[in-house]
């Protein structure tokens, strides 16, 4: 029943929310709200470790500025965590566990090219604060966050590649070590799902993310069981009909480097509702 | 009473001068959430009756009140809110044919102007128009280009149909 609350929950939000989410699951992508638009998507979010497993749900309220430019804000519940919880980048929903990130995207590039196609690039910049005051056993500070994202939409493929860098700020003695990321996903909707509008709308990708956490600072001194290395690779897939929309999906690592003593991590799933108004 | 008579004067000149239907082609329109947020923006227009996205065709097709004063130009702004390009429109619209500055110009009633343009396989379709109709009402439908060629110009329409 534990185990069920937070999928039951997120049913229920999801019938309040509306959302942006149409791309990817766990990669950089491109797409900004429209003008005045608002979203709201809500998340739940596993990340298997050998040593355990964290589960919580992940919320995103968007607003378009104007169609290039948008904020939003992400927040967490957790429901379950572990001792070393994994460091982790890549949507707009995946931030570190545990951080509240406020985000803004400035899709500066567009060409829209063709009917149905478009080639653009984005701009993220954020920043974040944390909800814990350790993690890990380290002394968590704020955060700043920037990433580039580029690539191309059409009706048949989808292909998007980025790549950011979050740098944590130092707490006392202690500070987190900077996490480079880059993610490269593509989409590809099937014949059956190029029905037209208002038809359902199908997509299936694959996701890689590629995150290199830097080694952590505690009282002073580097960490030797922190930073490292890790690709994941895994399916998602992203349903749109009507006013509802869900996606999910799954990484696995098939490289991990990790220095010292660590958990390895297992896998890492993720499954979003969500609601237009 | 200036008024009064003022506006027996020009009112004939906008009775029923309105775009009628719309088809907006548009670029860079993918997906489903694209598509309902173009159908909403543009149902949310004043005037506007029922809209029709097509991802397949990259189109919207707008039909729009006999009474409307809507704008081409606001169509395409809430298009381009949406994150993408409005590209050349087929429109039909009615109104008075008048002539100025050796142009034949339809002004509907939210103020723009339509200046109407030689369709490439219609000759003489202008000449016609300019003997036969100017001063009268009319209906007609044709192709309408991206973009004006300065903010204050009338948007150019190539008449490909002209209805009795």
């Amino acid at each position: 029943m534990k185990r069920l609350l937070p999928i039951l929950s997120l049913l229920f939000v999801s019938h309040l929310a509306l959302s942006s989410g149409h791309g990817p699951v766990f990669g950089l992508a491109t797409p900004t709200l429209g003008k005045g638009h608002a979203s709201f998507d809500v998340a739940i979010m596993s990340n298997r470790q050998s040593g355990g497993s964290a589960l919580m749900l992940k919320y995103l309220w968007g607003y378009g500025i104007t169609e290039n430019l948008q904020i939003a804000l992400s927040t967490h519940s957790p429901i379950e965590t572990v001792p070393l919880p994994t460091r982790t980048r890549g949507s707009l929903m995946m931030q570190a566990n545990g951080d509240i990130e406020g985000l803004v995207l400035w899709r500066f590039h567009r060409d829209d090219y063709d009917i149905g196609n478009r080639f653009e690039t984005t701009a993220i910049v954020s920043g974040s604060i944390p909800t814990e005051k350790k993690r890990g056993g380290v002394a968590v500070g704020n955060a700043l966050h920037a990433a580039l994202v580029t690539g191309y939409a059409s009706r048949v493929t989808y292909l998007w590649i980025g790549g950011g860098y979050q740098h944590y700020f130092k707490k006392g003695n202690d500070q987190l070590g900077g996490l480079w990321y880059g993610s490269l996903v593509f989409g590809w909707r099937p014949p059956l799902f190029r029905e037209d509008y208002p038809k359902p709308d199908w997509r299936l990708f694959i996701e890689s993310l590629a995150e290199f956490p830097g080694r952590n600072t505690v009282n002073g001194i580097k960490d030797p069981n922190s930073g490292g290395s890790r690709l994941l690779v895994g399916p998602t897939v992203l349903g749109l009909y009507g006013d509802w929309g869900i996606s999910g999906g799954v990484l696995v690592p098939i490289h991990q480097k990790l220095n010292g003593n660590q958990p390895s991590e297992k896998a890492r799933l993720m499954l979003t509702l969500t609601y237009w108004i | 009473m200036a008024r009064l008579i003022l506006f027996l004067l020009v009112a004939p000149l906008f009775a029923e001068a309105q775009l009628l239907e719309v088809k907006q082609t548009i670029y860079g329109m993918d997906c489903a959430p694209c598509a309902r947020g173009v159908e909403a923006s543009l149902k949310r227009l004043d005037g506007v009756q029922a809209v029709t996205i097509s991802l397949n065709n990259g189109t919207a097709e707008i039909r729009l009140a006999p009474d409307n004063r809507q704008r081409l130009g606001e169509i395409r702004q809430r298009i381009s809110d949406n994150g993408f390009s409005a590209k050349e429109a087929q429109v039909k619209l009615s109104g008075v044919l008048r002539e100025k500055e050796g142009k034949l110009i339809i002004e509907v009633e939210s103020g723009e102007v339509y200046a109407l343009q030689q369709f490439a396989d219609a000759k003489n379709v202008l000449e016609q128009l300019r003997k036969s109709k100017a001063g009268k009402h009319i209906t007609v439908a044709g192709v309408v280009a991206e973009a004006k060629s300065t903010p204050d110009a009338p948007w150019n329409i190539q008449v490909t149909q002209l209805f009795d």
